[in-house]
């Protein structure tokens, strides 16, 4: 039988820790709101799943501030781009096209590619754009830094919308456990 | 019908799979050695052993079932060379007397420690030339007759970024410590982690200190306040009730917030791909060849198969005087005579946290606190540094070192009273005043607060880890016999602090503050405890210890171990585990140094 983890526990390719603690050093005296998106920040709240890059959610002038922290790393610049995703949206068991639209670049630290998204936004075949992708972030220490990630049940409701079940399926299993572990401890 | 297997070699051999041994594999298999780990207990199962099952508070809290089964192996105790020494057959902690909590399994003794930290302080470093040097060589034989300290090998200076190493991985807790600890106050370092909220009796302590005069800090300890990621890429989702559980090492963490090597290395050095763990593995012997290297660890495995696993270098990492008990039934090292003071190995052992001499309490009310609070476990608490080490005057004291004060934690575990804390808090240990004093305890409106200033135990000639010549583990090896006692070094000091804690009692407004009647002897200590240290030290001299400052073994350069057994000196700032793990990564590159260039590192 498979070792059961704790859904607390966290693990992420330890390559990533120097890199978000580079990112920081970048960053943390710019005073630009920015969360980690993406697989690495579902990684961060105990979903299993391995990350292939960095994604970082943040405002359009979040974006342009990021990209000016980060000029020694040779940026891409800043440009909105609508780009339609490798996975479709599945709605009422019809795969429709899905789009993301946001203010984007992308760099690389250290080998690890670093995505940035402002004013992400989501669109599914030619319906209209969604709403502008915003939260109140739950925080995670890198190390000895505090970092914003994208919550769960932010996440949840997205791949919801999106059907994707099976990512639901996953985020789900760490937030009910979560939830017995606590009805448990205060029973 | 068992056989015996042999397999092949390694790099690295790491045997138990604790505090110290998860950081070696786990540095090791990063830099591309190829490790196995041996542990004797199981690897936990998250929802079996934990999520199902962990609060079972009589099972977990005090028939201890997540320690070794004392029928396997033990120890036996007396308190001087003329007793016969009796084996230590029941797992308890607290009013019993005898405490024991052994690792069993992945995350050993860490998986249910109290999670409090604390660096050594710089004296506890240089003990034996700072009180020499300060106070004269005849204070100290009088302080502390039959004397047998011997400084660290290293300086407090030199391990500071060995600490930082260790704090950022295992996601200390905690702010900057103020001005009695070096290298917090002359930088910005601070612990990784934030503390936790403080609890009502802790700001209470807080502000009795301050206005006493002492210097009161957060006191640190090692359940995540905050979600974590360490260096390793391993984390945990922070604690979701401020420390609630600690108590006197009581649980296991289901969420893994409370620092133990299953939730901070031993994934990171499985994921890695170069280390092997084993687990049901019983080691029981290093083999050596001609020069006293070592070729071979022999170990049961489930089947009772007898294993051989040769490698390049190992790392004893066995819980506790097991290091001693595996080396001396190896015959590795030299064996300390107790007669003549020569030999090193079983020598300098003494007690980490002395059981308590002198006991004051008293009570608290309306505090805010009642008998189900969070924020009561080791997180939220207040501490002073000013009464320990060599933070006040010791001239004409006649004892060494001091207590460490600290408030705001559950030393009872589970449903119990606050109390404030400094090494085991027991207004009494049984009987009416001790029905009476929990009664008082959980009335809502009334806390008990309590403190037990026992000094700091310093090693004496007359103690020491030998084999016990009657009594044998499971598979017939002799077991290890402590010989061990107070000192009138505690007793001295505990007479000299229980007035002062009266007096930071009263000035956080308690009523009814007692302190029990001073004590003039220091004889038949009734308890020893988890964090023995000594017996297998560190140091300079190999005719005093058994390893150097790399935590290799004088004798078998090839042999590294690192452990709560192998400090030289201790304080009460901390349970003790947190100044092993510096011990831990001085190892690690200590074996690396060793590997690329064989020989002795000193």
């Amino acid at each position: 039988m498979e070792q059961q983890f704790s859904p607390t526990l966290i693990i992420i390719p330890s390559q990533y820790v120097p890199v978000l603690l580079k990112l920081h050093e970048k960053l943390e005296s710019k005073h630009v709101d920015w969360a980690l998106s993406g697989d690495l920040g579902e990684a961060l709240n105990g979903v299993r799943v391995r990350p292939d890059c960095v994604e970082i959610v943040t405002s359009k002038e979040g974006a342009e501030q990021i990209q000016e922290s980060v000029k020694e790393f040779n940026p891409e610049p800043v440009a909105y781009r609508v780009q339609r995703l490798a996975r479709n949206a599945l709605v009422g068991n019809v795969e429709q096209p899905l789009y993301a639209g946001s203010h984007y670049f992308e760099f690389q630290i250290d080998g690890i590619k670093i995505k940035v998204n402002g004013d992400l936004q989501f669109k599914v075949n030619d319906w209209g754009w969604g709403d502008k992708f915003e939260f109140t972030p739950v925080w995670v220490y890198i190390v000895n830094k505090k970092t914003a990630v994208v919550p769960l049940p932010v996440k949840l409701e997205l791949y919801q919308n999106l059907g994707w079940s099976d990512k639901v399926e996953k985020i789900n299993l760490v937030i009910t456990n979560r939830e017995r572990l606590f009805h448990q401890r205060v029973r | 019908m068992s056989q015996t297997i042999n397999h092949s070699s390694v790099d690295v051999v790491v045997l138990g799979m604790g505090v110290t041994s998860g950081t070696v594999a786990v540095e090791l298999a990063k830099a591309g050695y190829k490790v196995v780990g041996l542990e004797r207990g199981p690897h936990w199962d998250f929802a079996s052993d934990f999520f199902y099952t962990k609060y079972d508070e009589w099972g977990i809290g005090f028939m201890r079932k997540f320690d070794i089964n004392l029928a396997i192996t033990t120890a036996t105790l007396r308190n001087n060379s003329n007793q016969f020494a009796l084996p230590i057959r029941r797992n308890t902690i607290g009013y019993s007397g005898q405490i024991i909590s052994e690792g069993w399994g992945v995350g050993g003794m860490a998986q249910h420690y109290g999670g409090v930290m604390g660096r050594y302080g710089p004296w506890v470093y240089q003990t034996y030339s700072d009180t020499v040097s300060k106070y004269g060589l005849s204070f100290l034989n009088s302080a502390v007759p039959h004397q047998d300290i011997i400084d660290w090998p290293m300086t407090y200076e030199e391990y500071m970024p060995y600490y930082e190493q260790w704090e950022k991985m295992w996601g200390v807790c905690g702010t900057n410590e103020g001005p009695l600890l070096p290298g917090f106050t002359d930088s910005n370092y601070s612990y990784p982690l934030p503390p936790a909220p403080f609890t009502p009796v802790a700001t209470a302590f807080k502000n009795a200190t301050e206005a006493l005069g002492y210097s009161p800090f957060p006191g640190p300890y090692a359940l995540a306040s905050q979600s974590f990621v360490n260096p390793y890429g391993v984390g945990v989702q922070g604690c979701m009730y401020d420390g609630w559980c600690a108590g006197p090492c009581n649980y296991t963490c289901e969420t893994g917030a409370k620092a133990n090597s299953d939730f901070r290395t031993v994934p990171a050095a499985i994921s890695s791909g170069n280390f092997e763990l084993r687990t049901n593995s019983y080691v029981f012997r290093l083999d050596t060849d001609s020069t006293g290297k070592i070729i071979d660890v022999r170990y049961y495995d489930e089947q009772g198969n007898v294993n051989i696993q040769p490698g390049t270098v190992f790392f004893n990492g066995l819980w506790g005087f097991n290091i001693v008990k595996l080396m001396l039934n190896s015959g590795v090292g030299t064996p300390y005579n107790p007669a003549t003071a020569t030999g090193s190995l079983g020598r300098g052992i003494a007690m980490g946290v002395p059981p308590p001499v002198r006991t004051v309490t008293g009570i608290l009310e309306n505090i805010g606190g009642n008998s189900y609070p969070c924020g009561n476990g080791y997180g939220g608490a207040y501490a002073i540094r000013d009464l320990c080490d060599d933070n006040f005057d010791h001239t004409g004291l006649n004892f060494i070192g001091g207590a460490y004060p600290e408030a705001g934690f559950f030393p009872g575990g589970g449903p119990n009273n606050f109390a404030f804390y400094a090494d085991q808090p027991t207004p009494a240990m049984i009987g009416s005043t001790f029905k009476a004093s929990l009664k008082d305890a959980f009335l809502p409106t009334k806390t008990l607060a309590a403190f037990a200033p026992s000094g700091v135990s310093p090693p004496v000639t007359d103690w020491y880890v030998d084999l016990d010549p009657h009594y044998t583990d499971r598979y017939g090896d002799p077991l290890p016999r402590l010989t061990i006692d107070w000192t009138m070094n505690e007793v001295n000091c505990a007479n000299y602090l229980a007035p002062k804690c009266a007096d930071i009692l009263t000035k956080m407004g308690a009523t009814n503050v007692q302190t029990s009647p001073t004590v003039t002897t220091a004889s038949h200590n009734p308890a020893w405890q988890a964090h023995m240290r000594g017996g297998a030290r560190i140091g300079s001299d190999p005719a005093n210890s058994v390893f150097n400052k790399w935590q290799q073994c004088w004798t078998s350069q090839n042999l590294f171990a690192a452990g709560e057994i192998c400090k030289p000196m201790g304080d009460n700032t901390t349970a003790g585990t947190h100044p092993i793990g510096p011990m831990s990564y001085v190892a690690a590159e200590g074996i690396q140094s060793y590997l690329k260039n064989p020989g002795p590192l000193v």
